[in-house]
């Protein structure tokens, strides 16, 4: 089978193209050929992903269609004789962007809108969350297949002890965007630090969305953390997992997640986490988390002193952390994908 | 303790906290809030196009110099996107003030159809 994935945009550290990368991996293994294109591509990405310009699919290709945003473009792939599949995403809603990134906040609020007609225009759908599949059939769609996100957790090296030294250490690890909602993780984090533990650290992994956006948290935490928290980007996966390994607790108040990695990264890691439960969370942390919707932050800092200091506490959710990670196997969203791409030829 | 068990307690512990003078900190600052439904003053300040030139930049790993390129690009070519913008602006704004004022009719439409004499009142 030749399967030519379409993406809207592809960077280095965005989870779609991490993901079709991880696609390309598993349709070698199988046999299959094809490429791998998007309408906008980051230059950091060298050239493992090609412009849109140059695909050029023979009329038994299958395409596959990555929705997570609105490009311009990826509509006219639609008009194309192959099969498609239409995977998403998930495309954040526009609301959280219009203040701070109005140009992303176009392309979401289109694409949104246009889920519909892609889903008209497509022959299968699929969706990597059952949280997205529900919007999939909103738009239409009477058929959804769930194809978990394939991730490896090797990728990120082995777990580290149940109680990593030093001083608290929360993380979150997601691209700084709004609807993550790092200035929430900050001043919570400030008020778990100020009556709980003084020398806590706060890490935070992910690229800004703009700089300006970056540098008005930056001024968050040096005013009500100051000195303890650290933003990072472009980590290398050996480095991330670092990250993981020394934190005593995850927090991660985003108020959207069409499947959230790095909630499930940080069950395989045996990390207690603290999360919203927004969007697919529930379903990707299942009952190995401490889920908390109250907007008193408060409530969430004593949240992060329990899973910090509490053993028994720390000992349990680790113990249903793996549980709920070994259910999230590669080798079960392949399976799906390959059962939803093989359906498109019968 | 067990999971199922640890937001009540929290929530106890943050009640309790509270009673004892914690958590009082002003936290205030930047607060990230959703635009469900931007109003007419919002519109109209995005009407108003002001790019940010700090965020003309390369991500490339040795993007330096090209940032610099593109900088230089966007100094001398102000005069241009000066005038880009201003017409761009102008019909935004414009756009805007009619919306504003088409509200404003659908306002009174509606406010004198409810009203004594209006459609919904006079005689039948």
């Amino acid at each position: 089978m030749i399967v030519h994935q379409v993406l809207s945009g592809a960077g280095p550290y965005d989870a779609v193209t991490t993901e079709a990368l991880e696609f390309r991996r598993c349709f070698t293994d199988w046999g299959w050929g094809g490429s791998d294109v998007a309408a906008s591509i980051d230059p950091r990405m060298g050239h493992r992903v090609g412009g849109l310009g140059t695909l050029a699919p023979a009329p038994d290709d299958v395409l596959l269609v990555h929705y997570s945003a609105y490009a311009p473009k990826v509509a006219r792939v639609l008009q194309l004789p192959n099969r498609t599949l239409l995977l998403n995403h998930n495309v954040t809603p526009a609301h959280w962007l219009w203040e701070h990134e109005p140009a992303i906040a176009v392309q979401c609020a289109v694409g949104r809108a246009q889920l519909p007609e892609f889903v008209r225009a497509s022959d299968a759908v699929a969706a990597d969350s059952a949280f997205n599949a529900a919007e999939l059939r909103s738009a239409g769609a009477d058929e959804v297949t769930v194809v978990p996100v394939l991730s490896h957790p090797e990728r990120l090296g082995p777990p580290g002890p149940p109680d990593p030294p030093g001083s608290p250490t929360v993380l979150f690890v997601g691209r700084l965007m709004p609807h993550k909602r790092q200035d929430a993780v900050i001043r919570a984090f400030a008020l778990y630090a100020r009556e709980h533990a003084p020398d806590a650290r706060l890490a935070l992994v992910g690229e800004p969305v703009t700089r300006r956006y970056g540098e008005q948290l930056h001024a968050l935490a040096d005013a009500v953390a100051p000195g303890a928290v650290t933003f990072e980007q472009s980590l290398a996966a050996a480095d991330l997992g670092d990250r993981f390994r020394a934190a005593h607790a995850f927090l991660c108040l985003s108020e959207h997640e069409g499947f959230c990695v790095p909630v499930l990264e940080a069950l395989r890691f045996g990390v207690p986490v603290i999360a919203r439960p927004a969007g697919a969370v529930p379903e990707v942390a299942g009952d190995a988390a401490l889920l908390v919707e109250d907007n008193d932050l408060a409530v969430v800092a004593e949240l992060v002193a329990l899973a910090v200091d509490d053993g028994e506490l720390r000992a349990e959710l680790r113990r249903r952390g793996a549980a709920q990670a070994a259910a999230f196997t590669p080798q079960r969203s392949a399976q799906a994908l390959r059962g939803a791409l093989e359906g498109l030829l019968r | 303790m067990r999971p199922q068990e640890a937001l009540a307690a929290a929530r106890e512990r943050a009640a309790a906290a509270r009673a004892r003078g914690a958590y009082a900190d002003d936290l205030e600052r930047f607060r990230v809030a959703p635009a469900q439904s931007p109003g007419l003053e919002q519109l109209l300040e995005w009407a108003v196009i002001e790019p940010d030139a700090d965020e003309l930049r390369s991500t490339r790993r040795l993007g330096a110099p090209i940032t610099l390129v593109k900088r230089t690009l966007y100094r001398a070519l102000r005069q241009y996107n000066a005038q880009v913008l201003s017409q761009q602006t102008r019909f935004n704004l414009v756009v805007a003030m009619h919306v504003a004022q088409l509200s404003d009719r659908v306002t009174r439409l509606e406010e004198r159809s409810a009203g004594p004499g209006g459609p919904d009142h006079g005689p039948r």
